[in-house]
């Protein structure tokens, strides 16, 4: 039994380790604000802004959306400890470990990924208080399902941009840009109907795009299985850019093996 | 019996790109030109060399952080650029200065992620963990966030880091770099431990004493290329000429200075300078250890001020190889 | 003579160090491009001419503020951690305040043409776009950036003192965008927050914006520049005593050379 358990232990043992050591914001005063205060504050603007551009009958979609897309900041702060990691000074190290590559990677993920749907919680909570969104008819598994599927696809999309970022320096710039896209394409604010032709393909192949419309239509009475497709493809998408964000990971140790370049990578 | 690293024509080069955006650059610096060494099991092996000589890379390449431009490399049997998982279980890595510790969380989290990532079990992990933590004096700060450490205690976390696995061969980058001469101390004796564990250790340093005092043998690389390998008392010898004693002697004793130029003997050069009240002999020779011992009795008599023996150092040995420059003149830091 | 001349001089090196590097003017660029193709996508091609108006210069304000805001928190950290200057500043005899206001009356500069970028972008989604562009406008524009400087400037002294306040940025982006009106209209907040509205530089600066998107002449637009600028003024005597204040303190604790 133990040599199951051991490994799996130490997986999120590590998890937890590294959390700690490469997540600077991590104390109560700066979480509040960021993961409770300003969530809601979002919720209030753009609620607000519903409102006005559209009256009463527009402020639950905008809710929800931004409800399930603020799953997104987890996967934001899961991009930034890994460009934390270079700062730490411990690329070498761990490269010169035999410790598996992939389970490092999603090491990085995994409490983010908790913290994530802590986020979600809060902002549903505020919808709720706040804008009374009507969840009389909801179907309770399919929106949790929605959620916990956005949530993933956040660190997915994190992990990857945070590995880009080992690169490229400036994930904060990164990261940025994919939040406010989001909030444009994903079906956030706006539905993806509306946007123009040429940008309706962008919104496919982003994160949350899937879960935020399954959670509208769990929100309308559907169920699991009527929600399954959507939920399968932004799992799809989640895993897809966790993927290429590993083996951008895998060939970038591979270079800078080659070239020399690890304390500048 | 393979020795512990096989180091067989090792070559490295890096393309340095330069130039403005209008006229890009391409050159090929070359950072190992050619090395060949053996490291036996159990000894402690240094790299000497200043700044940019090509320590660092050879290191890298035997950590498998690096790959060749061509020459092979073993470490403890495995090839490291084909077997470089295998090398990695068997190996511990310290580079000097601040980086490469978790700062916000403590030592003992830093040795469990790291004790975690070798594949330790629960048992043995928390095991080896408290052996480390005491084996470098750092039990009562373990659970104190290391960004709270002095540069010191960073450096012996390191070391507790470096044995947690518990590995045959130990690699130390530059390892008392930046520490002040206490810390310096502490960490060479920490060495000295390693190698009592029957660890296997290759050592890069710029610090000329430091390699004489820890190493069993030398390589000096200069410029990527291996310039001497022996013992350091091997090394020593290679300058002789170097023994150098200087005598103080008060009141003009003409006699005093002739036994001294007696027992020198003709293989030696002797310089006597008169002060008003006193005389500075300078002997330099091949046999200066002899002459130091046969001092007392040449020197019965006289009124003897001081006696300075200088003894050839590494960094005598180091400046006559790299730079060329004459017996006796002023060792300088060589120039990076 | 000096404080002029240390005030332009501080400004010009903020947009030196900041202003014309792309990813900085992607980032200024950023919010208000997304916040007007929000605005413009939920108000669609028929929407009133003032609703419009309102939300994609409100969407550049909004870039704005954040812009500001930035500056304010984490000026200390370049000065201090990556060109080691923050002491030079400090030691010199024009008062700091004074630099802070060059660089975030330099950020705003660099915001402004956020606020052209949001407007393009609307007319890129929407295909067409019919915004009065007056005198009137585009002072009231200037005023904005004014009042959006010296709010940040009365941020900037307490994240001197408390750094962990730069983590809070985030949070304290909505309270401005929302009490301050910029993208809608504070009738739509509970009535206990009109004070606060009615206090804070920025909402009359806003205000100034629409009346004058509305093609309103300078003679209704001018009481409300004079109260956003009077308010600026009393931001700016603020943030002079509270910068002495924390520097103050900075000096009695030894905390103004970092290492």
């Amino acid at each position: 039994m133990t040599a199951v358990w051991d490994p799996v232990a130490r997986f999120f043992e590590s998890a937890w380790i590294i959390f700690q050591a490469l997540f600077r914001w991590f104390e109560i005063n700066t979480y509040l604000a960021t993961k409770v205060v300003s969530p809601v504050l979002q919720l209030v603007f753009f609620g607000l802004l519903a409102t006005f551009t559209g009256g009463s009958t527009r402020v639950a979609y905008l809710v929800i959306g931004n409800s399930v897309v603020l799953a997104g900041l987890g996967g934001i702060w899961a991009a930034w400890t890994i460009g934390e990691e270079r700062a730490a000074g411990t690329l070498p190290l761990l490269m010169a470990s035999p410790a598996s590559r992939l389970g490092n990677f999603l090491q990085r993920g995994v409490v983010h990924l908790a913290d994530s749907l802590l986020t979600v919680g809060v902002a549903w909570a505020a919808a709720l208080l706040l804008f009374h969104v009507d969840l009389s008819r909801a179907d309770a598994p399919a929106l949790v399902a929605s959620v916990v599927a956005a949530a993933i696809s956040s660190i997915g999309i994190g992990l990857m941009l945070g590995s880009v970022s080992l690169a490229f320096a400036d994930v904060f710039f990164l990261v940025n840009l994919l939040y406010y896209a989001l909030l444009v394409v994903a079906g956030v604010n706006v539905p993806v109907a509306a946007l123009p032709a040429w940008l309706q393909p962008l919104s496919q192949v982003l994160p949350f795009t899937h879960a935020i419309a399954a959670a509208r239509e769990a929100v309308d009475g559907a169920t699991l299985a009527g929600v399954a497709p959507l939920l399968l493809r932004e799992l799809g998408l989640a895993v897809g850019y966790l993927a290429l964000g590993y083996l951008f990971l895998v060939q970038l140790e591979r270079v800078a093996v080659r070239r020399g370049s690890l304390e500048t990578t | 019996m393979t020795a512990a690293i096989e180091v067989r024509d090792l070559r490295r080069d890096y393309v340095v790109r330069g130039g403005g955006p209008l006229r890009r650059s391409r050159r090929t610096v070359s950072a190992l030109r050619g090395i060949t060494l053996d490291v036996e099991e159990g000894e402690l092996f240094g790299l000497l060399g200043p700044n940019g000589a090509g320590k660092t890379t050879a290191i890298r390449i035997l950590s498998t952080l690096l790959l060749p431009t061509s020459g092979t490399a073993t470490v403890l049997g495995h090839d490291v650029v084909r077997q470089a998982g295998q090398v990695r279980r068997e190996i511990g890595i310290l580079f000097g200065g601040d980086r490469g510790l978790y700062g916000r969380v403590s030592a003992w989290q830093n040795l469990r992620y790291f004790a975690n990532l070798y594949g330790l079990g629960r048992a043995l992990s928390d095991r080896r963990i408290a052996e480390a933590l005491r084996a470098v004096g750092l039990e009562e700060r373990a659970h104190d966030r290391v960004d709270t450490y002095s540069r010191g205690m960073k450096q012996r976390l390191h070391i507790a880091r470096t044995l947690i696995h518990d590995p045959r061969l130990v690699f130390l980058d530059e390892p008392t770099i930046g520490l002040d001469p206490i810390g310096a101390r502490e960490l060479r004796d920490q060495v000295r431990r390693l190698r009592a564990m029957g660890k296997t250790i290759l050592l890069t340093t710029h610090y000329m004493f430091e390699a004489d005092e820890l190493c069993d043998r030398i390589a000096i690389v200069d410029h990527g290329r291996l310039v001497a390998l022996a013992s350091p008392a091997e090394l020593r010898r290679m300058v002789p000429d170097l023994y150098v004693l200087e005598i103080e002697l008060e009141g003009g004793r003409p006699e005093a200075v002739a036994r001294l130029r007696e027992l020198a003997g003709p293989s030696s050069t002797l310089t006597a300078t008169d002060l008003p009240d006193r005389q500075l002999v300078r002997l330099q020779s091949p046999r200066g250890r002899d002459l130091a011992a046969a001092l007392p009795t040449t020197l019965a008599g006289a009124r003897v001020g001081s006696v300075l023996v200088r003894e050839p150092t590494l960094e005598d040995v180091y400046v006559r190889m790299v730079e060329g420059l004459p017996a006796g003149a002023p060792a300088v830091e060589a120039a990076p | 003579m000096t404080v002029a001349r240390a005030f332009g001089g501080a400004l010009r090196m903020h947009l030196a160090l900041y202003g014309l590097r792309v990813s900085r003017l992607l980032s200024s660029l950023l919010t208000p491009c997304v916040m007007a193709a929000v605005g413009a996508l939920l108000l669609g091609p028929a929407a009133p001419g003032d609703a419009l108006a309102r939300v994609l210069l409100g969407g550049g304000l909004v870039g704005m503020w954040s812009a500001v805001l930035g500056t304010a928190a984490f000026t200390l950290r370049r000065e201090n951690d990556w060109y080691g200057t923050f002491a030079l500043l400090v030691a010199a005899p024009v008062r700091t305040s004074v630099v802070y206001a060059g660089y975030l009356l330099g950020e705003t500069v660099v915001a402004l043409s956020g606020v052209a970028a949001g407007i393009a972008v609307a007319w890129l989604l929407l295909g067409h776009l019919d915004l009065p562009l007056t005198p009137a406008l585009a002072i009231s524009l200037l005023v904005a950036a004014i009042t959006i400087a010296a709010l940040g400037l009365v941020f900037a002294a307490p994240m001197i003192l408390l750094p962990i306040l730069t983590r809070w940025i985030n949070a304290l982006d909505y309270p401005v965008w929302i009490l301050a009106g910029l993208m809608f209209p504070i009738a739509l907040l509970p009535a206990w927050s009109r004070p606060l509205s009615l206090a804070l530089a920025p909402y009359w600066a806003a205000e100034s914006v629409s009346t004058a998107a509305r093609g309103a002449p300078i003679g209704a637009v001018a009481p409300q520049w004079l109260a956003a600028l009077g308010l600026a003024v009393a931001y700016g005597a603020i943030a002079i005593a509270a910068f002495e204040l924390v520097l103050r303190r900075a000096r009695a604790t030894g905390s103004l050379v970092r290492g």
